[in-house]
């Protein structure tokens, strides 16, 4: 039997905050943005004194102000955040050799096999979650079970300082009360959907014929199912290098709108790129998945000539990718980004076109200033503009079509 | 025709001029060398188009003519042969060539010399002479960088300058650039500039024989072909047109980490641990840090190598990567006995000079990997 345990630090940014500037502690702390009075970030974490008054991770800082005027608004840190979580990964590998880290603040730790070695797993959990306040004075929940989505749920069950140990064989029976929305990948236009059959629990999702969800959800409806019943079979895997780098976002309402969807794609393009270019790598396979409404899920790849990891390259790739396969008539639900047929990046930059090592240059430019201010610091220009010359283009070239 | 010549002395201009005939080619007669009778003797030329190699040997000639023969067979041949007199005899009426000697008597099928295509002679234009050892070491310092790829012709060749009484001679393949300058012996006059195909000097190089005297250069005065002559030796190029870019742009002006160490060392533990460099780049590492020079290279599903080196070690703490087929090419030709490594980042042209002179410089841009 696996067992599996998920740790997310509580109130993670906030946390640090209090920890290094004693008089905040007990104060409501809200992290976010660039710290400046009336900007237009969102919230990137609240401490749980700020909680009570509504404020929540992503909300705008303008609400978050309106909320809880009284609470003490600091920008992000990354650099302190960073070392904070470095400090709390080097306990976490000495509990087991298989750590994946998800963010700064959660990871999945593979414990199983170690009970003779760790003792039982709730003590092993009580025992991590006191050497991380002591050691780092940090809240950490705990949650384990027997697989990955079990455990994630457990951590997040009773939050902050929580510790939830899920029994083997009783995965269904814990999840079967919660709400769906506690379910991983189930978000709020999935919910909506398997709400409308009258379900409402995880539990009345497990009791739904797999059938049905193959039929609305394709392949994911079948995931969703057996994550609905506790099962989730996916390994713990340490960070190495990846095969592929991927990200993908689902709309809160469908798109239609191309300017918007080749902006989401670009913008996703420069997730995965500067995750490639932290890893040391270079791509030569560009993907784009699409899932249009009602639930058909499309993935379209093409490859490159020679490997890269500029942002230029591979958007111009991503995009060429939409031209031939994003249909404008069909309302888009989801779109991602990908990457795959990593490598080693070693690219021999050329005397005579001087652009190439400037255009690099530029990215790493830009990777330094995420790393600095956060991810959302600075995109490249999405261009909206010709974006619309496309259009007018097209439009041009179907006047020409109808021309003798 | 009916001339007298030594085996040696024959096999040895044969050994020249076939340098200039191609193993592939679809024109049956270019496999031939032509032989004619001249005032000095005996007249060799080969060529494959592109280049041409003329050559004079010293023979009795009887009677005047000339034949074109297969330059293999009449060079395996003489070579074979001890060295003693040979006489070659033309058969006009069946355009064979008998060759006579105390031991043999062979007889090889020709073609008609009207058929070979005419390899031009130096006739006037602008004529300089370089010293020889010079030019060879010039040549060799320089043919390295050019590119192969037929893609961009121009950087297939060497960019030749003539300026008063120098002459500059470049190489580039878009990712090193060899520079080397020279003094001219004998001529001088305006700017002047040509696309030599590296090829060809290359060829010119093998062909010239250690010696003391000069080397002529000659540029066709309709400009598309050159002659170079060493005493009774000419090879004729024909020049590449186009615009050669504008290398002096991407010479580094300054350093801010400069490395002196001896070529040999360097040369030697560069190769070492460029063993261990197998991936499609071939990257080794410099590292300078605290005065110290470190080369490292590593494969995945190879191993890694790492090596100091006794180095002089001057400017800021840097990391840059290389292919170290550039590395090792450099140092293998830079020709002195210390070197001097000049750069000013990880993605910028790093600079490979000798130590004690200004007359050479050759330019690496880096690979950019995750360091």
């Amino acid at each position: 039997m696996r067992v599996v345990m998920h740790v997310d630090l509580d109130a993670f940014y906030a946390s640090v905050e209090q920890l290094r500037r004693p008089e905040l502690r007990g104060r409501p702390v809200v992290v976010g943005g660039a710290g400046a009075p009336g900007e237009r970030g969102v919230v990137s974490a609240a401490s749980y004194e700020a909680r009570p008054f509504g404020v929540r991770s992503a909300m705008p800082l303008s609400r978050a102000r309106r909320l809880c005027p009284q609470a003490v608004f600091l920008p992000c840190d990354f650099p302190a955040y960073r070392a904070a979580s470095q400090q709390v990964f080097r306990i976490l590998d000495a509990y087991s050799p298989l750590v994946e880290p998800i963010a700064l603040d959660e990871a999945y730790l593979e414990l199983t096999g170690a009970e003779a070695l760790l003792g039982p797993p709730f003590e092993v959990g009580r025992r991590l979650r006191d050497q991380v306040k002591r050691e780092c004075g940090l809240d950490l929940s705990v949650g384990i079970a027997s697989c990955k989505l079990v455990a994630k749920v457990a951590s997040e069950l009773r939050k902050p300082r929580s510790l939830v140990v899920v029994p083997p064989g009783e995965e269904a029976a814990f999840l079967g009360p919660l709400a769906l929305r506690k379910l991983p990948g189930c978000g709020p236009a999935t919910a909506v959907r398997i709400e409308r059959l009258g379900v409402h629990t995880i539990g009345e999702l497990a009791a739904l014929p797999q059938a049905l969800l193959a039929e609305l959800f394709g392949q994911f409806g079948r995931v969703l199912h057996e994550h609905a019943r506790g099962v989730d079979p996916t390994p713990v895997v340490p960070p190495g290098d990846p095969k592929s780098i991927s990200r993908e976002t689902t709309f809160d309402a469908n798109v239609l709108d191309r300017a918007r969807l080749y902006e989401t794609a670009q913008a996703l393009m420069q997730d995965v790129t500067h995750s490639l270019r932290a890893h040391g790598m270079a791509a030569r396979t560009v993907v784009l998945k699409l899932r249009y409404e009602p639930f058909e899920t499309e993935s379209r790849q093409t490859t490159l000539t020679a490997p890269t990891d500029r942002d230029d390259e591979l958007a111009r790739a991503l995009r060429a990718l939409l031209r031939a396969h994003l249909d404008p008539t069909r309302p888009v639900r989801l779109i991602g980004a990908g990457v795959q047929n990593l490598e080693a990046r070693a690219a021999q930059l050329s005397l005579l076109e001087t652009r190439s090592g400037g255009r690099a240059a530029l990215d790493e430019r830009l990777d330094s200033l995420r790393d600095r201010f956060g991810d959302h610091a600075i995109f490249r220009g999405v261009r909206a503009g010709t974006v619309q010359k496309d259009f007018r283009r097209d439009d041009l070239d179907a006047l020409r079509g109808g021309e003798p | 025709m009916k001339v007298t010549c030594a085996a040696s002395t024959l096999g040895q201009g044969l050994h020249t001029v076939a340098r200039a005939v191609s193993a592939r080619t679809t024109l049956p007669i270019l496999n031939n060398v032509l032989l004619q009778t001249s005032t000095q003797g005996l007249q060799l030329t080969a060529t494959n188009l592109e280049i041409g190699i003329r050559e004079v040997v010293a023979a009795e000639v009887e009677e005047e003519g000339g034949i074109t023969v297969p330059a293999r067979l009449l060079t395996d041949f003489v070579s074979a042969h001890p060295d003693e007199p040979l006489t070659l005899t033309l058969d006009k009426k069946t355009q064979s060539l008998a060759v006579h000697s105390p031991h043999f008597d062979v007889v090889i099928r020709g073609i008609d010399p009207a058929d070979f295509p005419p390899v031009p002679v130096a006739g006037d234009g602008r004529k300089v002479s370089v010293p020889q050892a010079d030019l060879r070491q010039a040549i060799e310092q320089t043919v390295v960088a050019a590119s192969t790829d037929e893609g961009r012709p121009v950087l297939t060749g060497v960019y030749v300058q003539l300026n008063g009484g120098k002459a500059t001679l470049a190489a580039t393949d878009g990712h090193r650039l060899a520079v080397r300058n020279l003094a001219l012996q004998t001529g001088g006059g305006d700017v002047e500039t040509v696309i030599i195909p590296a090829r060809a000097l290359a060829e010119l190089s093998r062909i010239l024989k250690a010696g003391s005297e000069a080397i002529d250069l000659t540029v066709g005065a309709q400009r598309n072909q050159v002659f170079f002559r060493s005493g009774e030796t000419e090879l004729m190029s024909r020049l590449i047109e186009g615009t050669y870019p504008n290398y002096q742009q991407v010479i580094p002006s300054q350093s801010t980490t400069t490395i002196t160490a001896k070529t040999q060392d360097l040369l030697f533990t560069t190769r070492v641990v460029s063993l261990f460099s197998k991936d499609a780049a071939n990257v080794i590492k410099f590292k300078a840090e605290s005065g110290k020079l470190t080369l490292t290279a590593n494969t995945s599903e190879v191993g890694n190598s790492v090596a100091g080196v006794e180095a002089r070690v001057e400017g800021q703490d840097l990391q840059v990567a290389f292919n170290s087929k550039y590395v090792l090419d450099a140092l293998s030709i830079v020709g002195s006995e210390e070197v001097q490594l000049g750069f000013t980042g990880p993605l910028n042209p790093g600079a490979i000079r000798p130590v004690g002179r200004d007359d050479y410089l050759y330019i690496i841009m880096p690979v950019r990997v995750a360091m």
